[in-house]
């Protein structure tokens, strides 16, 4: 170990006059370049001694925890290495620094404190051999060489990664605000030089003595004069070294570095070409210019809007205390201080809610007040909300005549007045306001000949009218609507109908005809009917087409069976409620034939039979069956009604044979009704027969047809 | 009594393990593996406030009406008159180039090209092509961002479908709506920010089901809310008989102290979720019958969306609803108009359909416009997928079908903020593949976005141990579609 110790000793010193006689001749040294690799070692170098300098200290601070000789020994060790290590990374600093691009008030500094340190650890290391018991003045050297270190340290950091590394985080940065009236170059091209250039190029590391972090940088150029010659990217350096290939040794930015991209390339020699004007605004670019379609394109993908807003934002508190569930207030976007009111529901509005928006008046961009009971004398509460331009008063109660009070709103450019009474008269008011570019007119008693009036003397607004209908034009309108829902009589329920439309006329017939619409009974109030009926109702209206007719068979029913019970089972799909479904009242509909109240029948006929406890003095059976040709469900082929006072005694009263439909027919119900006289039954039987082979016009051709009931009613 | 002990336990429990997994050593120890953390700037994903747009919005709601079923490119939007020249003819393999067929024609013989039965005409002074069947929405061509190149991956209905509305083809995420109403709240607080009308065509049908307008794992308070197509929009909403609104309002106020004190107990969101469900309802109250009222309406409203809009449950009747909803500040309102399926009888069922949604579409839009609201009103037209250029079975003379067809297909935008008069992308002369200019769902998602003033990338929902969004990994912003 003391022949290693002496040696180190020795080394260090001849290292150390090295690098002082490198010091005072500093400005005669020529490094020779195959000695500039060693240098680049430096940042590698370095790491050494800081660490060893560290677990040097952290040794001498926890000595007591060691016991024994080979401490110091140890200690000895690693504080020889250390300052060898300083040493050989001094060295290799000053080789280093011979290379341009440095700042040289930093280096100078890093350069003198890292030799001191060098000169400091071969001092510690001496001493450390020599004096092992005087342990203040180790102490005090190891101290002041722990301090050189960090200082040492701090500058060579400073110098690789910029003065402000320590505390620079991308937060600092001032997030550049662009508008329209935002300089091309600060918007594109300087972003551009910083993602890609000022990496090499800025303060601290200045290559090519080019400076690109500041425009007068830029405008001296590097080493081999300007980078560009406004108006003449082809002759421009810069773009010229860009446009090398990437082998090259002055391609640039260097192989290994991020490159430009060709879109980045076409944007900066586009840029050069047009003059490299670094005042230019974004807003003077021509509309096509690729720089303009670049920006555009760029804003989309990062949602940036241009609009912005110079006035103060109010409170989240007041916002907060304006929003209700009527009156919603807010921003137009994260961070804009600009805010829209939206009012809803009229019944709940109250004229108070549109004055204590003042508090907000400077904000207020944008107003809806659609529908509600807004008066005249409301717009000079509006008129307040200085930076409004967009205001909404469909459907108010304004009548125009204090339209002008808004002309005070020198920013207003889009107000709505559709639905409500304001006249041509107080449209020509609107000539004085400044910014205002369309007023929406729809549905008020503006005319078409009255626009082009008011057209004429304000050629900036577009007045827009809206659908007019056109005489022309006749449409069908659509047919009544039965207010019943259900279809068996009821004497204290008449038949009404109604139409959402006003000023319909119903036309109706109770016989079975079409009700056409000069001479059929005109629907005024409710029907009562008093027996089974059929009936048709259609709607007309001036400038309109009479409607489609629709048809509704209404049941009476008188008596009820006592029991019910069938002879036949109904397909499996359609049993509806069993035997109960033919005489529970409950009417099914043609539209739904899957319901509970029908009875679907298709192989084989419907026979059921009803009982009564008592003879019953019966006029009519009314048998009511569904119709939908497409869906195979067609009128039975025969209808039979037997009646007796028990099984053995049944004789057929009537047979009924329903006309066949020729063609495709309605979706209805259809009733077919069997007159009775004079005799009393107990019991009834009834026979529904389904056509056994659709005909042959039908789809389904030669396939039997089903048959549905959904009642059967006795009077 | 056992259980409420437990629950006490398991939060205590969830409490400890909470702040330990918030404690310093974790937050150091995640500053050195994420070193982003504490840096604070806008990359966070959660930078944004939720409840107001990130940048000013174009578009401040939605109206879309979703064709559902996909109608056909080819009879509607699309002008491919080599379809014609060369009909009967083999879809040729390189323009298939190995496209992926449903079930339906994939056991066919040959693709026999098929063209429009139907004639086109340029409208406008954009010169966009419009078949016979829609002549009102023609009338619309300058106020159009046509896109002619939409593409997915789905080639049947449920999985296109879904992947239109959430943006994923499983139907387990959240819709269109209810991200927008998550991202930027409600705007009229007495109406659902997202609400959904249906209504059936007289073509083809396909389903729609509830997952289609589903909050997915967002707080319920962003489903989409059915409207019914009976004559009460909205069931349920009156008062029973015997109970006045003093006394609802009484009865909601001691049901939401029980239910705050069963969430003090449980702390689940739902509670509040359900608290504020029922006082939104009470709004609903007075809210609803202004929007059923059509006295402030002129008779000639009627004729401008056609009589059928009188007919609950209508597309037509859905489109004048939509317009009121929209009016009313809803933000999202979605409407699905079935039938557009034409695997056969394209000659029979798509005029019936485009009556359908041909006049009631038109007089939304210009409904809209009429009032100052189309510029901030987006409405979007489209289905799910295109139809293929040859036919499904034999093409007769005066009938045919198409297939699905997922590599291109059209959906049109208008008003809220959207390039107008403009045709965006190209097929080729097939119209089956896109040579210009696509627009997958995913970047479609990511457009509407931004035009409703959302960065599709920062508005995201974690959950299940990832962050979740819209257009999840994908999609970017197609500035072509922007005005």
């Amino acid at each position: 170990m003391p022949r290693f110790q002496t040696a180190i000793s020795y080394l260090l010193l001849v290292l150390n006059v090295l690098l002082l006689f490198l010091l005072i001749f500093q400005e005669k040294v020529v490094i020779p370049s195959w000695m500039q690799p060693i240098g680049r070692l430096h940042p590698l170098m370095l790491h050494l001694p800081i660490g060893f300098l560290i677990v040097v200290g952290l040794l001498w601070v926890f000595q007591q925890e060691f016991q024994g000789e080979s401490f110091s020994k140890v200690l000895g060790f690693v504080l020889s290495f250390t300052a060898f290590t300083a040493t050989l990374a001094a060295l290799m600093g000053f080789f280093l620094s011979r290379e341009e691009g440095y700042i040289d008030s930093l280096l100078d500094w890093h350069k003198y404190t890292g030799i001191a340190l060098s000169f400091l650890l071969y001092g510690l290391n001496i001493l450390y051999q020599q004096t092992k018991k005087q342990k203040t003045f180790f102490n005090a050297t190891l101290a002041v060489s722990i301090l050189i270190l960090t200082i040492t340290g701090h500058l060579g950091a400073s110098l690789t990664h910029g003065e402000d590394y320590l505390f620079l985080s991308k937060n600092s940065e001032v997030a550049l605000i662009i508008n329209e009236d935002t300089p091309v170059f600060e918007a594109v091209i300087q972003p551009i030089f910083k993602a890609k250039c000022v990496q090499c190029h800025n303060e601290q590391k200045t290559k090519g003595e080019l400076l690109m972090t500041t425009l007068s940088g830029l405008v001296k150029g590097g080493k081999n004069g300007p980078i560009w010659v406004a108006g003449d990217a082809f002759n421009s350096h810069f773009l010229q070294r860009a446009n090398l290939p990437l082998e090259d040794k002055k391609h640039m930015p260097p192989k290994g570095k991020a490159q430009l991209t060709p879109q980045e390339i076409g944007i900066l020699t586009a840029w050069v070409q047009s003059g490299a004007d670094v005042k230019k605004p974004i807003k003077a670019l021509a509309s096509g210019d690729p720089i303009q379609k670049w920006i555009e394109s760029k804003n989309k993908q990062q949602h940036t809007t241009a609009r912005t807003y110079d006035f103060e934002a109010a409170s989240t508190s007041t916002i907060e205390k304006l929003n209700t569930p009527f009156r919603t207030i807010f921003p137009l976007a994260y961070n804009s201080p600009a805010l829209q009111a939206d009012f809803f529901v009229r019944q709940a509005y109250k004229p108070e809610q549109l004055g204590e928006l003042s508090e907000i008046k400077t904000q207020l961009v944008a107003l809806n007040l659609s529908n509600m009971p807004i008066k005249d004398e409301d717009l000079n509460t509006i008129a307040q909300f200085e930076h409004l331009e967009k205001l909404i008063l469909n459907n108010t109660n304004i009548t125009g005549n204090s339209l002008s009070a808004l002309s005070k709103l020198s920013a207003l450019k889009s107000l709505s007045l559709s639905g409500t009474k304001i006249t041509k008269t107080s449209l020509q008011s609107l000539r004085k306001f400044p910014q205002l570019r369309e007023v929406f007119v729809w549905n008020t008693s503006v005319s078409q000949p009255d626009i082009a009036d008011l057209q004429k003397q304000n050629k900036e607004i577009h007045f827009e009218l809206g659908y007019l209908p056109k005489a022309s034009e006749i449409l069908k309108i659509n047919p009544p609507i039965l207010v019943n829902e259900k279809f068996v009589l009821d004497p204290q329920t008449p038949i009404s109908f109604r139409h959402p439309l006003k000023g319909v006329t119903i036309r109706y017939t109770l016989d079975g005809t079409i009700p056409d619409s000069l001479s059929a009974p005109i629907y005024e109030s409710p029907l009562f009917l008093s027996d089974y009926t059929l009936v048709k109702a259609r709607a007309t209206k001036a400038q309109w087409y009479a409607s489609d007719v629709v048809q509704y068979a209404f049941f009476k029913a008188t008596y009820r069976p006592d029991s019910v019970t069938l002879l036949s089972e109904p397909n499996s799909q359609y049993k509806g409620e069993g035997a109960q479904t033919l005489i529970d009242r409950n009417k099914g509909e043609a539209s739904d034939f899957k319901n509970k109240a029908w009875l679907g029948y298709r192989e084989n006929p419907l026979e059921a039979v009803f009982t009564f406890t008592k003879p019953i003095p019966l006029k009519n059976v009314t048998i009511s069956t569904g119709i939908n040709i497409q869906g195979y469900i067609f009128p039975p082929a025969s209808i039979e009604i037997w009646g007796g006072s028990d099984k053995k005694s049944l004789r057929l009263i009537q047979r009924i044979i329903p006309d066949q439909p020729k063609e495709n027919q309605a979706t209805r119900i259809e009733a077919y009704q069997s007159k009775i006289t004079g005799v009393n039954y107990t019991m009834l039987k009834v026979i529904v027969r389904p056509v056994s082979k659709l005909p042959i016009w039908h789809q389904g051709k030669g396939q039997p047809a089903w048959t549905f009931v959904d009642e059967v009613f006795f009077n | 009594m056992n259980e409420f002990l437990e629950n006490r336990l398991n939060i205590n429990r969830r409490h400890f393990l909470g702040k330990m997994t918030a404690g310093i050593g974790s937050v150091a120890l995640g500053s050195l593996l994420v070193p982003d953390l504490f840096k604070g700037s806008d990359d966070e994903p959660d930078a944004f406030p939720l409840g107001m747009p990130h940048f000013a919005p174009k578009a401040k709601r939605v109206i879309y009406l979703f064709q559902n079923g996909a109608p056909s490119q080819y009879e509607s939007f699309e002008y491919k008159p080599l379809l014609n020249q060369r009909a009967g003819e083999d879809l040729p393999a390189s323009i298939r180039n190995g496209q992926r067929l449903t079930g339906m024609t994939s056991n066919q013989a040959s693709f026999p090209l098929v063209g429009s039965h139907f004639g086109f005409k340029q409208y406008g002074q954009s010169g966009m092509w419009f078949s016979e069947l829609f002549p009102n929405i023609a009338t619309l061509a300058d106020d159009m961002c046509m896109i002619k190149t939409m593409n997915t991956e789905a080639i049947n209905h449920d999985p296109a479908l879904t992947f239109m509305q959430t943006g994923a083809q499983q139907g387990n995420r959240p819709s269109m709506g209810a991200w927008a109403s998550y991202g930027l709240g409600s705007e009229n607080k007495n109406l659902p920010a997202f609400s959904v009308l249906l209504s059936r065509g007289k073509g083809n049908g396909q389903g729609v089901y509830s997952k289609l307008w589903t909050n997915g794992f967002l707080d319920a308070t962003h489903q989409g809310v059915v409207f019914s197509s009976g004559e009460d929009p909205i069931l349920y909403l009156n008062n029973p008989e015997g109970t006045d609104q003093v006394a609802r309002r009484k009865m909601l106020d001691n049901l939401a102290q029980l239910n705050n004190m069963a969430y003090d107990d449980f702390g689940d969101p739902e509670i509040k979720a359900k608290i504020q469900q029922y006082e939104m309802a009470y709004r609903m109250q007075t809210a609803v019958p202004e929007l059923t009222d059509l006295s402030k309406e002129p008779d000639h409203i009627i004729k401008m969306y056609g009589p059928e809009c009188l007919v609950p449950g209508t597309f037509a009747a859905n489109c004048l609803m939509a317009r009121k909803l929209s009016e009313a500040g809803v933000r999202f309102v979605q409407l699905y108009h079935q039938g557009w399926d034409q695997h056969g009888n394209m000659v029979g069922e798509m005029p019936l359909q485009a009556k359908d949604t041909d006049r009631a579409s038109t007089a939304l839009i210009n409904d809209l416009k009429q009032r100052g609201l189309l510029d901030e009103t987006l409405v979007i037209w489209g289905g799910e997928f295109g139809r293929t250029n040859y036919s499904q079975g034999t093409a007769s003379k005066d009938n045919y079908g198409r297939d699905h067809h997922p590599r291109a297909y059209c959906t049109w935008m208008v008003g809220g903020g959207v390039k107008a008069g403009t045709v965006y992308g190209e097929t080729d002369e097939f119209g089956y593949n896109v040579v210009r200019d696509p627009v997958h769902i995913n970047d479609f998602h990511a457009s509407v976005m931004h035009l409703m003033g959302i960065n599709h990338e920062k508005l995201t929902f974690k959950h299940l141990g990832r962050r979740y969004r819209l257009t999840d990994v994908a999609g970017k912003v197609i500035p072509g579609l922007i005005a």
